[in-house]
């Protein structure tokens, strides 16, 4: 039942997540997402959720997983547009002070 | 799967019998979407057996179950699989596996129908230990645990999936006061805060009106009553007020339908 969803770079350091983030999408944008934050030669990476049409927890993980690969890069994340749905996920499990939100 | 309408489950005209008894009689029930409804009648009324026609773990003999707009009795065997997965369920003996730790127990359903990498697994586990307050239990082992734990940690396992409905079987039942406070707040707040639709069978009903936004009660095959709270209360019916009252005898007998007593007793004459 899942739909696609998409992780891509639109400037330099800027990575745009749009999409249906489900268990199924995020398996695949969870690898897209550490090599490009591995490769990546800013020192700031940010990821754009605006484009998240839909996700549940496993859409936040993926957040948290990026959190790590970039804190192990010795970068620094930050994540915008954050959508309604994500932020009460992230509300319930605690996460809205652990995930670098701005925007 | 379609969830534009206003009910998330509704049974239509269901007949259940269990041997030649019959638990349901043409029975309709409407669930609304994205509310806490409670189902409640005396034990034995067949709440749980509800559930199950709408777990799609029995089939009813007659009428239609749909859940997100689809009739449950009518689907294959994968179709049902991914509609489960879109429920959760809270069984009332909590029905955690003995020999898994509180990790592992809220991990089970994320194995058996995800390929999320274990990191992955990780975080959502401990996301659902947080919500529930027992993040720091992840290396208990069940019988570690008190009995309100056990049913958090059962709470935990049943959101793992982030089902669209949450089903509640008894989830009051043996908890002290304090852990019922606990449960309570924890239907309402998942309910509110992550969209779902809530279903709550029991028989307290102190607890259950003080969270459900609308009630069925159930006895004897039929709907015996159904509104929101405030209505129930206000209710001139009979069966509904026995239930609320609790008065052992009236329109809901106190006995089981037996044959004549004197005939069991002493024989036919």
């Amino acid at each position: 039942m899942s739909t696609q969803a998409h992780l891509i770079e639109k400037v330099p350091g800027v990575m745009t997540l749009t999409g249906l983030l489900d268990h199924e999408t995020t398996v695949a944008l969870r690898q897209e997402g550490q090599r490009y934050i591995q490769q990546s030669s800013a020192d700031v990476i940010v990821i754009d959720c605006a484009g998240v049409e839909r996700s549940n927890s496993a859409g936040l993980s993926l957040l948290l997983s990026f959190q790590r690969d970039v804190l192990q890069a010795g970068k620094k994340l930050e994540i915008w547009n954050l959508p309604a749905d994500m932020k009460q996920i992230a509300s319930v499990s605690g996460l809205l002070d652990i995930l670098p939100l701005s925007h | 799967m379609n969830t534009d309408s206003e009910y998330a489950v509704e049974l239509k005209g269901i007949t259940f019998k269990r041997g030649e008894r019959t638990i349901y009689e043409n029975v309709d029930i409407r669930i609304p979407r994205g509310k806490v409804t409670g189902i409640m009648g005396p034990s034995g009324s067949g709440k749980t057996t509800l559930l199950r026609l709408i777990a799609a773990q029995l089939r009813p003999e007659k009428g239609e179950v749909w859940v997100n707009n689809l009739n449950l009795p009518t689907l294959s065997r994968s179709d049902l699989f991914n509609v489960r997965k879109q429920m959760g369920v809270l069984f009332q003996s909590g029905a955690l596996f003995t020999d898994l730790d509180v990790f592992e127990n809220v991990a089970f359903p994320l194995r058996v129908h995800t390929k999320l990498p274990e990191e992955m697994i990780r975080d959502i586990v401990l996301m659902k230990l947080q919500a529930v307050g027992l993040r720091g239990a992840i290396e208990l082992m069940p019988d570690e645990l008190s009995g309100g734990m056990k049913r958090r940690v059962a709470l935990a396992r049943a959101i793992a999936l982030d089902p669209q409905i949450l089903m509640y079987d008894e989830p009051f039942v043996g908890q002290d006061p304090i852990a019922m406070g606990v449960l309570v707040r924890l239907i309402r707040l998942l309910n509110n805060a992550l969209g779902l639709t809530s279903i709550v069978v029991s028989h307290d009903l102190a607890e259950t009106a003080s969270i459900a936004d609308y009630l069925y009660i159930v006895g004897d095959t039929q709907v015996l009553g159904q509104g929101t709270p405030a209505e129930l209360k206000e209710s001139s019916d009979p069966r509904v007020l026995q239930f609320i009252k609790g008065t052992p005898d009236g329109p809901v007998p106190f006995h089981f339908a037996a044959p004549s007593y004197s005939e069991d007793l002493l024989g036919r004459r």
